[in-house]
C-alpha cells in the first residue's frame, strides 16, 4: 500500500494526529500492532484530563497539557463523547506537603493554569468523605475526567469517515529510506511506503525512532496498577483527588469517573517488560494504602476490578518528544509521551498535523468536505422513555437487554461491531459498548456476545475465547413471546426461575386473577435451565431430579394455570404511582408511593414488544443473584481469555456446547464451582486442583464428595491463586498457601500449566431493580430486607428466592417464594 | 469406614462397617442414608447426568441415567454419551440410549428440545 503519511500506532495520540491529517488533502493511513484502537496506555490509565499544574513550566508537556486541557471540551462535544470538568484537588497531609503546595502554584502560575490554596474547613465541606488528615489543598477548576478509550474510538471512527484507513495486526518490524518514500515492512509480512511517516507508537516509540535516527531514545515501562468500585459508589468525591507529586508521578489519586465508578491508583514501578500488564499483590496492596490516605472509608467489598496499564516513560529527555527527526526528513516523532499525554493528545494532533501538512505541501479540505460522523449509535440507558420506545419499535435489536449490569442492548453490540473502525474482539465491545464492563464482569453477558461476535464477522462463537484482544481471522431467533396484552394486572413477577415461578403460582392459586411473569432471558426455567445434574427436588418431589427436570415442573403448572411467561423482556424500573408524599424518606422515596386503587408501574423492554409499562397492583420480585467475579477477589496477574466464572462456563458448556478449555484450575469451593469440575472431567478436561482459600470448603460436603473425591480432583485448603499468566490467553496459574490473615506465605507456590481458570467464589443477591425501587436492602444478606410474608420495605412489592438471600436448595427458594406469592396475591386483593 | 452421605445437602458423616455378612451403618439421620452407606460399602452407585449431541445444532441435549448405576461403569456410560447423536424433537423422559452400557439402566432426556 502507497501513500501520503503513515501513522504508526492507533492509541490516543496516533488516531489523534490521524484525525487532523485527515482535514488536509493527504490519504492517511494508520498501522497499529494490535487487533483495535486503544490498545496500549490509552485504554488502561487514570482518565484525567489534567489543568497542567504540576507539569515543569517551559517543557512540552507543560506546553501540551495546557493547549489539551483548553480543546478538550469541543473535541469531546464533537466526537459525542463524554466529558466533565469537576475539577482538581491536590491534599497536603502536612506542613512539608503544604510547602509543596506552594511550590505547584508558582509552577501553576507560569504554566497559565488557575489554581487556588484552600483551608481544611472548605476542603471539607467540598469533600466530606476526605481524610480528616489532610490539612490543606490545592484546587484546579480546570481539572476534568473523560472516557479514554471512548474518546480514542470515536477520534478514529471520525478519522476514517473521513478517508483515514485503519490496518491492524501490522506490527512494524522495518523501517527504510528510498528515495522520497519512507517503506515500512509489518511482521506478517505486509508492505507499506509513505512520503511521511509519524511515529505514535508509544510504549515502543523508541524502538522506531532507533530504527531511523542516530539519536536514540529510550523508553521505560513504568507500570500503574489500579482498582475500580462499583457505582454505588458514585458521588463519593466530586473532585479528582491527588496527593502531592513524586518525581515518579502524580502519586495514588482517587476520581470519579464519567461512567460513575470511581477509580483508585495508579502505584509507578519500571518494569523491564514493555508487555507485562500483569496486577501484583504487592502493587495492589500499595493501592489500597495510598488511597487510604485520602480515603480512609475505601470499601474493599466495592471493588469490581483491577487493571494495570505501561505509561512510556523516556529516560535520556524526560519530555514528550515531538516533531521532525534532524536526520530523517519525513520522519515525525510523538516519543515519550507519557501523562499528560491523554490531555495533550488533542493538541498534538493539530500540531503535529499543521508540521506534516506543511512538509508535504499539502493543502487543507473545504470545511464543507469534512464529515462529522463518529458512527454515533444511541445508548438505551440513558434515553428518555418516549425516545426509547420509538427507537425499539424501529430497531426492535435495541429492545434486547444483553448486558444486565450496564443495561447494553443488542443494538448498541451490532452497531459497535459494524462501526467503520469496528470491535471485532470480545475487549473491543466492551470498549465500545460497556457491556462486561459492570459489576458481574462479563458473567451473563459473554455467551451472547460471543454469539453475535460470530454471526456479525461470520465466525464459530468459540473463535473469541481464545483471547480477549486479539481478533480471530443473520439474527438468532429470539424466541421472545410476543408479550400477551395485558394492561392492568393483579400480580407481576420479574424473573422466571424458580422462585419467580414458583411465586405466580402460589399467587394464582390463592385467588389473584390477573397473574404474569417476565423473563429477561428467551425461555423460562432461570439458572436451573444450565444445571443439569441431579439434586433438585428431594424435599418438594421426593425425588432427585435434574434441573430443568424441576424448572419444568413449574413451567407447565404455570402453563396449566394460563400464566403468561413472558420471556426475552427486561424489566428496567418499578416505580409507585407518581403521587408526592411530603416527606419521603431515603428508602421510601417521595415519588412511590401506591394509595388504595392505584397501580406499580413496571416498565419492560422486549425486541418485539417495545418499550411497554405493565400496571399491577403488586409485584414480586425474583431476578436471582449472580457470581461474584475476578475483579472482586484482587486475584493479581494478567487479564488473559480463560479466566470464567464457573456458572458462565456452565452455560457455555451445557447450553452453547462450548469447551473453553483442557486444562482447569477453580478458585473457591463453592457449590456451581464443584459440578463443574465433576462436568468439564466428564466432557474430557483434566481438572488440576481445586483452590480455596479458607479451612474448609464453602461447597455442599456431598459435593466435595462426588465431583471432587469420586474423581480425585486435590481440593487445596488454605490456598488461593496468587498469580495469572499468559497475554493471549491464561498459560498458567500460581498458587499460594495463606497464613491465618489469608495473606500469601512466600515460598509455598505451587505453578499449575492450565488452559482456563474457573472462579466459583460466592453469590451476590442481583438487587439493581430493587435499589433503583427504593427498597431498604439489608446490609448482611445484600437482599432487600423482608418480613416473614416477604414483603420488602416498599408498599405492594415483594421478593422471592437468591433476590433476598442465597440459598443452598432449591425446595426452600420455592417454599418461600410461595410466601412471597401468596402474600402479594392477598395484597392484590386488599387494593 | 468413614463416609460422608451424598444424598442431601446435610452431608451426615457415616460410619459403616462389615460384622461377617451384616453391614452396620451409624451416623445416618434418616433411611436413605443407612442405605447410601450400605451400598456404598458394597457396590457404590452414582446418578450420571451428561450431554449428547443433537443432529445440526451446537446446542446439546441433557440427559441423565434414569437410575443411579455402579460407579465403576461411569466411563463406559459417559463413552456412549459421547457416541450418540439425537434427531429432534425429544421430550423430557425419552429414553435416548436404552440399557447404557449394559448397566440395565436407560439414558433418557431430561428437558424439551424441539
Amino acid at each position: 500500500m502507497e501513500t501520503d503519511v503513515i501513522v504508526i500506532g492507533a492509541g490516543v495520540v496516533g488516531c489523534s494526529i490521524a484525525r487532523e491529517l485527515s482535514r488536509y488533502n493527504l490519504n492517511v493511513a494508520v498501522l497499529e500492532a494490535g487487533s483495535d484502537v486503544a490498545e496500549g496506555a490509552s485504554k488502561a490509565n487514570s482518565a484525567i484530563v489534567h489543568a497542567g499544574f504540576d507539569a515543569k513550566p517551559g517543557t512540552n508537556k507543560a506546553k501540551f497539557n495546557v493547549l489539551g486541557n483548553q480543546m478538550f471540551e469541543d473535541t469531546c462535544r464533537e466526537l459525542k463523547v463524554p466529558f466533565r470538568r469537576n475539577g482538581s484537588l491536590v491534599l497536603a497531609f502536612n506542613d512539608e506537603e503544604k510547602g509543596a503546595l506552594g511550590d505547584l502554584v508558582s509552577k501553576a502560575a507560569k504554566n497559565g493554569v488557575p489554581v487556588e490554596l484552600i483551608g481544611q474547613e472548605e476542603l471539607r465541606r467540598r469533600e466530606p468523605n476526605v481524610s480528616p488528615e489532610a490539612v490543606a489543598a490545592l484546587w484546579a477548576p480546570t481539572g476534568g475526567i473523560c472516557c479514554p478509550y471512548e474518546l480514542t474510538f470515536r477520534t478514529a471512527e471520525n478519522a476514517a469517515a473521513n478517508g483515514v484507513e485503519f490496518c491492524f495486526d501490522a506490527k512494524v518490524v522495518s523501517i527504510k529510506a528510498e528515495g522520497d518514500l519512507w517503506r515500512i515492512a509489518s511482521e506478517d509480512g505486509r508492505s507499506f511506503a509513505a512520503r511521511a511517516v509519524v511515529n505514535a507508537a508509544g510504549i515502543h516509540s523508541d524502538e522506531l525512532n532507533n530504527l531511523v535516527s542516530a539519536t536514540k531514545y529510550s523508553i521505560e515501562a513504568r507500570r500503574g496498577e489500579y482498582l475500580m468500585l462499583d457505582k454505588d459508589e458514585d458521588g463519593t468525591f466530586a473532585a479528582t483527588m491527588f496527593q502531592v507529586p513524586s518525581k515518579m508521578g502524580k502519586g495514588i489519586l482517587v476520581s470519579p469517573t464519567v461512567d460513575g465508578t470511581v477509580i483508585v491508583g495508579p502505584t509507578a514501578e519500571d518494569i523491564p517488560d514493555k508487555e507485562d500488564k500483569a496486577t501484583t499483590y504487592e502493587g495492589l496492596e500499595k493501592v489500597k494504602a495510598g488511597a487510604r490516605r485520602t480515603y480512609p472509608g475505601l470499601p474493599l467489598g466495592k471493588v469490581i476490578t483491577e487493571f494495570s496499564g505501561l505509561r512510556a516513560h523516556e529516560t535520556t529527555v524526560g519530555d514528550f518528544i515531538l516533531g521532525e527527526v534532524a536526520d530523517a526528513p519525513g520522519f515525525f516523532n510523538a516519543v515519550g509521551v507519557e501523562s499528560p499525554g491523554l490531555t495533550s493528545a488533542p493538541a498534538i494532533g493539530l500540531w503535529m498535523a499543521e508540521r506534516v501538512a506543511a512538509k508535504l505541501g499539502a493543502s487543507r479540505k473545504n470545511p464543507s468536505l469534512i464529515s462529522k460522523d463518529v458512527s454515533w449509535w444511541p445508548k438505551t440507558r440513558e434515553m428518555k422513555p418516549e425516545e426509547l420506545a420509538e427507537l425499539v419499535e424501529r430497531d426492535p435489536s435495541f429492545g434486547r437487554v444483553i448486558c444486565r449490569c450496564e443495561e447494553i442492548t443488542e443494538g448498541e453490540i451490532r452497531a459497535a461491531i459494524r462501526a467503520r473502525v469496528g470491535a471485532r474482539t470480545l475487549d473491543g465491545v466492551k470498549r465500545r459498548t460497556r457491556s462486561g464492563m459492570g459489576r458481574c464482569q462479563g458473567g451473563f453477558c459473554t455467551p451472547r456476545l460471543i454469539e453475535i461476535l460470530g454471526q456479525e464477522l461470520g465466525l464459530p462463537p468459540d473463535a473469541f475465547l481464545v483471547s480477549r484482544k486479539t481478533a480471530p481471522k443473520q439474527l438468532r431467533q429470539t424466541g421472545s413471546h410476543p408479550g400477551e396484552q395485558v394492561d392492568t394486572l393483579d400480580v407481576v413477577v420479574i424473573g422466571a426461575g424458580p422462585a419467580g415461578l414458583a411465586a405466580a403460582i402460589a399467587a394464582k392459586e390463592s385467588g389473584a386473577a390477573n397473574v404474569a411473569v417476565i423473563e429477561r432471558d428467551d425461555a423460562p426455567g432461570g439458572i436451573l435451565q444450565q444445571c443439569i445434574h441431579n439434586g433438585f427436588g428431594l424435599h418438594r418431589f421426593k425425588e432427585e431430579l435434574t434441573g430443568p427436570e424441576y424448572a419444568q415442573r413449574f413451567i407447565d403448572r404455570a402453563r396449566e394455570l394460563n400464566i403468561p411467561l413472558i420471556c426475552g423482556t427486561m424489566v428496567l424500573g418499578v416505580e409507585g404511582s407518581k403521587f408526592q408524599v411530603p416527606g419521603g424518606t431515603d428508602h421510601q422515596p417521595a415519588t412511590f408511593n401506591v394509595k388504595p386503587g392505584t397501580f406499580l408501574h413496571v416498565t419492560a423492554m422486549s425486541p418485539r414488544g417495545g418499550l411497554k409499562v405493565y400496571k399491577a397492583k403488586s409485584v414480586v420480585l425474583a431476578m436471582g443473584c449472580r457470581e461474584r467475579p475476578r475483579g472482586a477477589l484482587m486475584t493479581p496477574g494478567t487479564r488473559p481469555a480463560g479466566v470464567y466464572t464457573a456458572g458462565t462456563v456452565q452455560r457455555l458448556v451445557n447450553m452453547d456446547g462450548i469447551m473453553p478449555g483442557k486444562r482447569v484450575v477453580i478458585l473457591g469451593s463453592g457449590d456451581i464451582g464443584l459440578i463443574m469440575a465433576r462436568r468439564l472431567t466428564f466432557s474430557g478436561a483434566k481438572v488440576l486442583a481445586c483452590v480455596e482459600i479458607m479451612k474448609k470448603s464453602s461447597g455442599l460436603m456431598r459435593n466435595v464428595v462426588q465431583c471432587l473425591n469420586d474423581y480425585d480432583i486435590p481440593l487445596l485448603l488454605h490456598h488461593t491463586v496468587t498469580d495469572v499468566e499468559g497475554r493471549e490467553h491464561v498459560t498458567g496459574v500460581k498458587v499460594s498457601q495463606v497464613d491465618d490473615d489469608l495473606k500469601p506465605i512466600p515460598g509455598t507456590e505451587i505453578h499449575f500449566d492450565c488452559d482456563t481458570l474457573l472462579l466459583s467464589c460466592g453469590l451476590i443477591p442481583e438487587n439493581e431493580l430493587t435499589k433503583k425501587a427504593g427498597a431498604e436492602i439489608d446490609p448482611k444478606t445484600r437482599g432487600p430486607r423482608v418480613t416473614p410474608e416477604m414483603a420488602t420495605t416498599l408498599p405492594g412489592v415483594f421478593a422471592a428466592g437468591n433476590v433476598v438471600r442465597v440459598y443452598d436448595l432449591v425446595d426452600w427458594v420455592s417454599r418461600d417464594a410461595e410466601i412471597a406469592g401468596k402474600s402479594a396475591a392477598a395484597y392484590a386483593k386488599g387494593v | 469406614m468413614k463416609m460422608i452421605c451424598i444424598n442431601c445437602p446435610k452431608g451426615c458423616e457415616l460410619d459403616v462397617e462389615r460384622t461377617g455378612d451384616e453391614v452396620v451403618v451409624t451416623g445416618h439421620a434418616c433411611p436413605r442414608g443407612e442405605a447410601y452407606g450400605k451400598a456404598e460399602l458394597v457396590n457404590p452407585t452414582r446418578m450420571v447426568t451428561g450431554l449428547v449431541r443433537v443432529a445440526g445444532m451446537r446446542k446439546p441435549l441433557p440427559v441423565k441415567t434414569k437410575t443411579a448405576i455402579p460407579k465403576a461403569k461411569i466411563n463406559d456410560v459417559l463413552f456412549a454419551l459421547a457416541q450418540t447423536t439425537v434427531q429432534l424433537p425429544v421430550k423430557i423422559g425419552d429414553v435416548i440410549i436404552p440399557n447404557a452400557a449394559e448397566t440395565g439402566v436407560d439414558v433418557v432426556a431430561t428437558t424439551n428440545l424441539a
